[in-house]
């Protein structure tokens, strides 16, 4: 052949070869789109051997090679553009090589035999732009996909966490009771519950799905569990082995309040219980017991304590005292427990005007967990009139703010007698002198009913103080005094009294019919 | 307990107190009828319940009148305040006066 036909021949085959390179390059892409991987791609890879008369083929891609790569390629550099040689050197490196980089990664091609045109570098360059672009496709789909999911997930959790925590909490007999039970953005594991007189507040570690299902199985196993002399360790039974296996803990509190007041608890690694004084003083009850799923206990025995009228029991979970900002100083500062102390110690009086307060303190903090707050206020009621031979308890703290508690109770306890104010004002007279004289802290009024009158009785935690024993002063005497002793000895048909575990016990008698 | 005091026509202070007179709120009558207005009337009529610290106000109140040259009278006794006054024997020494309008 002469010139002319070898350079016609030469054109037709590069033709020819530009003609192929256009047909897999519409394969290419339709085979891209839907590539599942980079597996999927490295097969495109490997298919375009033929075309660029190349015997091997590789994809590096975020710092690791789909596959295994020969050792001379393994510690190769990614080159910063194409290029035809290798930037280091090995005893076995193929005789040409065609190196591609695209933003993730790059691509290698190499043959023992013959060389690279500028042709096979611009077919190589379009197909590491193609795997670009089909790479950050992937990623935004599986992107997607795992939104999806997590979105799935949480509706889910959101589901499962209101079908079994309850909205809202019935107050035991003679309590007013507020609540709030307010989920993260991501529905997490705190819940309360009350049920048989208990009240419960309990938190599960995690979020979503396991979150919600453990609060689930801890809710249900509640219901059971008040039926058992020790519930700590019927919960921990069940829930404990549980939450161990799932590497999951779990914090609860749990009361129990008595119409009389009297209440008994246990806090496994849950926040203090804290309670307000009518006075205002604030109390604190911590932890009895470890969270579960830590250590497991083979029983759990509970603390005692006596609310009074009108103080407040606050249960919480963490999602308050871990309400975080940022300081002035730009430092992380979390709400803590001092200020939760504070804000429920200048907190309105009753619970429904309280839990108010407490949130609007949250202004300005990020609660970041769930949140949930029950306040419980000891309310007692007036005693039914009493029938039968029923006696009737009232404990309350030896102070004067408590006289017209204290007056009201035993007026109704006594209704039935001629005058219900004579044992209302001995009662008084006593429990005044308690205070002022004796020092006592604590009052307990008791009224007995017996046949035709009633026995009422107050003891106090005070200076022993015997009032029979006592010289009693005059009476129609005009003196700033000293008629207490005279109005208790007058108003009652007999007087007793008695020392009992360092409390005094003064008992009188008022029968009907008598007179003064 | 409400304490509401105002002039009366003779130039003295009417004082109407209503509720619970016990040792919680004796400190409070006190600190309102101090100092002790030379002419002072209480109505007890709005009183439930009254018991020796009370009491104790009362002839306190009482006795600085007399000390001061003052006028103090009371007046619409309850049953809880006529049994503390019986029991007491104070009933016939404490200067009660019948209420307005009562003969």
């Amino acid at each position: 052949m002469n010139d002319a036909e070898v350079a016609l021949e030469s054109t037709v085959a590069a033709l020819a070869d530009s003609q192929d390179q256009l047909v897999f390059l519409q394969q290419a892409v339709g085979r891209a789109v839907n590539a599942r991987g980079v597996e999927d791609l490295l097969i495109l890879l490997e298919d375009a051997l033929e075309l660029l008369g190349a015997e091997g083929t590789a994809l590096y891609v975020n710092g690791f090679w789909v596959g295994t790569v020969p050792a001379w390629l393994a510690d190769e550099a990614p080159p910063e553009r194409l290029t035809y040689t290798l930037a280091g050197t090995h005893p076995d490196a193929p005789a040409a090589f065609l190196g591609v980089p695209f933003e993730r990664g790059w691509v290698a091609f190499w043959t023992t035999a013959g060389t690279f045109q500028s042709g096979d570098g611009r077919l190589a360059q379009t197909l590491a732009n193609l795997i670009s672009s089909t790479l950050d496709a992937i990623w935004l789909r599986e992107r997607q996909l795992q939104q999806d999911i997590e979105h799935h997930d949480q509706a889910l959790a959101a589901r499962i966490w209101r079908y079994v925590v309850p909205e809202h909490l019935s107050a035991p007999k003679n309590y007013q009771l507020a609540s709030l039970s307010q989920p993260a953005l991501q529905v997490g594991g705190d819940f309360h519950v009350a049920v048989d007189g208990w009240v419960v507040v309990g938190d599960v570690s995690g979020k979503g799905i396991a979150a919600a299902l453990f609060t689930g199985m801890f809710v249900s196993a509640l219901r059971l569990a008040v039926q058992h002399a020790d519930m700590g360790a019927a919960i921990a039974g069940v829930l404990h082995p549980q939450l161990e296996s799932a590497g999951m803990l779990a914090t609860v509190v749990a009361v129990r309040l008595q119409p009389n007041g009297t209440f008994e608890y246990f806090n496994m690694g849950h926040p203090p219980i804290l309670v307000r004084r009518a006075g205002g003083q604030i109390e604190s009850l911590g932890p009895t017991a470890p969270p579960l799923g830590t250590f497991a206990f083979d029983s759990y025995p509970t603390e005692r304590g006596q609310l009074y009228p009108g103080d407040m029991m606050f249960l919480y979970s963490d999602g308050l005292n871990e309400a975080q900002r940022l300081s002035p100083e730009e430092k992380l500062e979390l709400f803590g427990l001092w200020k939760v102390r504070h804000t429920l110690a200048h907190a309105a009086e009753t619970p429904t005007l309280a839990l108010p307060h407490l949130t609007q303190a949250l202004n300005g903090w990020d609660v970041v967990d769930d949140l949930t707050m029950v306040l419980l206020q000891y309310v007692p009621q007036a005693p039914a009139r009493p029938e039968g031979n029923s006696v009737l308890e009232l404990h309350l703290p030896a102070d004067t703010a408590q006289l017209a508690a204290l007056g009201t109770f035993i007026r109704d306890a006594c209704h039935d007698l001629d005058q219900p104010g004579l044992p209302e004002l001995a009662v008084t007279e006593l429990a005044v002198n308690a205070i002022v004289h004796g020092g006592a802290r604590h009052l307990l009024a008791i009224v007995r009913r017996v046949p035709g009158g009633c026995l009422v009785t107050l003891e106090d935690d005070g200076r022993a103080f015997d009032p029979t024993a006592q010289e009693e002063k005059v009476a129609g005497e005009l003196r700033e005094g000293g008629y207490g002793l005279l109005i208790v000895r007058r108003s009652a048909s007999e007087l007793h009294y008695r020392r009992r575990f360092d409390w005094n016990s003064i008992e009188l008698t008022y029968l009907r019919g008598a007179s003064l | 307990m409400d304490i509401v005091k105002r002039p009366d026509a003779a130039g003295g202070v009417r004082c109407l107190l209503t509720g619970r007179l016990d040792a919680h709120q004796v400190p409070r009558l006190k600190a309102e009828l101090d100092p002790l207005p030379p002419t002072l009337h209480l109505d007890l009529s709005g009183v439930t319940f009254i018991d020796s610290s009370g009491l104790a106000a009362l002839v306190g109140l009482y006795k600085k009148a007399r000390e001061t040259g003052g006028h103090f009278t009371i007046s619409g006794l309850q049953d809880a305040v006529r049994l503390i006054l019986e029991l007491t024997g104070l009933h016939a020494i404490l200067p009660i006066v019948p209420a307005p309008g009562v003969p």
